[in-house]
């Protein structure tokens, strides 16, 4: 298959034509650049936090998020007080330790100052050893406890690091995804959150959560990293437990082979409809947010989750 | 030509399935990736489909001597 453009060796087939390594690089870092633009995501002003896992949606999203903030800025300005990586260390063995190495590694080749926060150091436990004590007292999933912290910490250290804006690595599939489990299960509310630029309600000690990569399937990053050469491995949590997203995952995958574009007209759908299912959000009736009285994050109680699930480890 | 030397000239395809961190011998005696894809029932939009240092597409032509590497576009969590 050759290239549209030049007519090279083709890496990728896309709906609009195939692509070479060159064309579709080019075709990739415009896609992700648009949507930062368009949506505003990151402004000239912003002071930009990247939440990163070592992954490919993550790396990704970083070296985009430095080279843009590079086009926006003056080049040869020190992008330091503009840009840093946010890593949370769960302490899940043999998985989160590698990604960290991997992640040092890239921000090291990228001069990308790197924040590590843990939950070892943030609440005395590492998730291998949090999870069966909060598991014996309130029958909660690791990925229920490692959800509420992992969102606590990112929150806290953005704040900390006076961060305007929060990149994180969410791509074309895990919204398409998200939509649709959100549509089966009828939680249109929950899909309001959704957007390029997530939530509803602003307030000051939230850090504005954005997603660069919205439009960017994850074989369309996948083939990125490869052809940057950034250093990617397949790896998986021992924890994951994800059957209902994964049978949603496969029927899309199935009509995106079948029908392509399937992921691309759900995002379009439903971005054309957001607007209305925010501003149904606003007009609702709701609970004033709070600040914990324990950390400061917002939450609808007085404690938020992420405080509550402390609270159950033996002091 | 004896019956075992005759054996040892038999090529298998070696497909690596970086997902599942196996190696597949299998005897492809179609042409396509895509006709691949097909045999071992796997979903083009989960994969790159690797020859050596070469991303190959759909259409391209693989052979029996070749060793080919599925690398798996989706995140494990």
């Amino acid at each position: 298959m050759e290239c549209i453009k030049c007519k090279s060796k083709a890496v990728i087939s896309l709906q609009h034509g195939a692509l070479c390594k060159k064309h579709f690089i080019t075709y990739f870092e415009d896609k992700v650049f648009k949507t930062i633009s368009k949506y505003q995501l990151i402004t000239k002003n912003d002071k930009v936090c990247v939440a990163a896992s070592g992954g490919k949606d993550s790396l990704t999203a970083l070296y985009l998020t430095k080279k843009y903030l590079q086009k926006i800025n003056n080049q040869k300005d020190n992008l330091n007080n503009k840009l840093t990586a946010l890593i949370i260390d769960e302490g899940i063995k043999d998985y989160r330790d590698k990604t960290l190495q991997d992640l040092k590694q890239f921000c090291k080749e990228h001069g990308i100052i790197l924040k590590i926060a843990s939950f070892k150091k943030e609440y005395g436990k590492t998730l291998d050893q949090a999870y069966p004590i909060i598991n014996k007292k309130t029958g909660k999933k690791p990925c229920n406890i490692c959800g509420v912290w992992r969102r606590q910490l990112i929150n806290i250290y953005a704040r900390e690091l006076k961060a305007t804006k929060l990149v994180t690595g969410h791509n074309l599939d895990d919204e398409s995804q998200v939509i649709i489990m959100n549509t089966f299960k009828a939680n249109t509310s929950i899909s309001a959150k959704l957007g390029p630029m997530s939530g509803i309600e602003k307030n000051k000690n939230f850090v504005q959560r954005i997603k660069p990569l919205y439009f960017c399937s994850e074989k369309e990053t996948r083939l990125y990293c490869l052809l940057k050469g950034f250093k990617v491995e397949f790896g998986e949590c021992p924890y994951i437990t994800e059957s209902y997203r994964a049978e949603v995952r496969e029927m899309l995958n199935n009509f995106e082979e079948k029908y392509p574009g399937t992921k691309t007209s759900i995002i379009n759908s439903f971005l054309d409809i957001l607007p209305l299912l925010k501003q149904r959000e606003l007009n609702k009736d709701h609970k004033e947010i709070n600040l914990c009285q324990e950390c400061e994050e917002p939450c609808k109680q007085n404690i938020c989750n992420g405080c509550k699930l402390r609270e159950i480890l033996p002091k | 030509m004896c019956l075992l030397e005759a054996c040892q000239e038999v090529k298998f395809m070696k497909v690596y399935l970086e997902k599942e961190q196996k190696e597949l011998e299998l005897d492809f005696k179609d042409n396509t990736v895509k006709e691949l894809l097909k045999q071992i029932n796997i979903n083009s939009e989960t994969v790159i489909i690797v020859r050596d240092n070469e991303v190959l597409t759909l259409d391209d032509n693989i052979e029996n001597k070749d060793n080919i590497k599925l690398l798996s576009v989706i995140s494990g969590g």
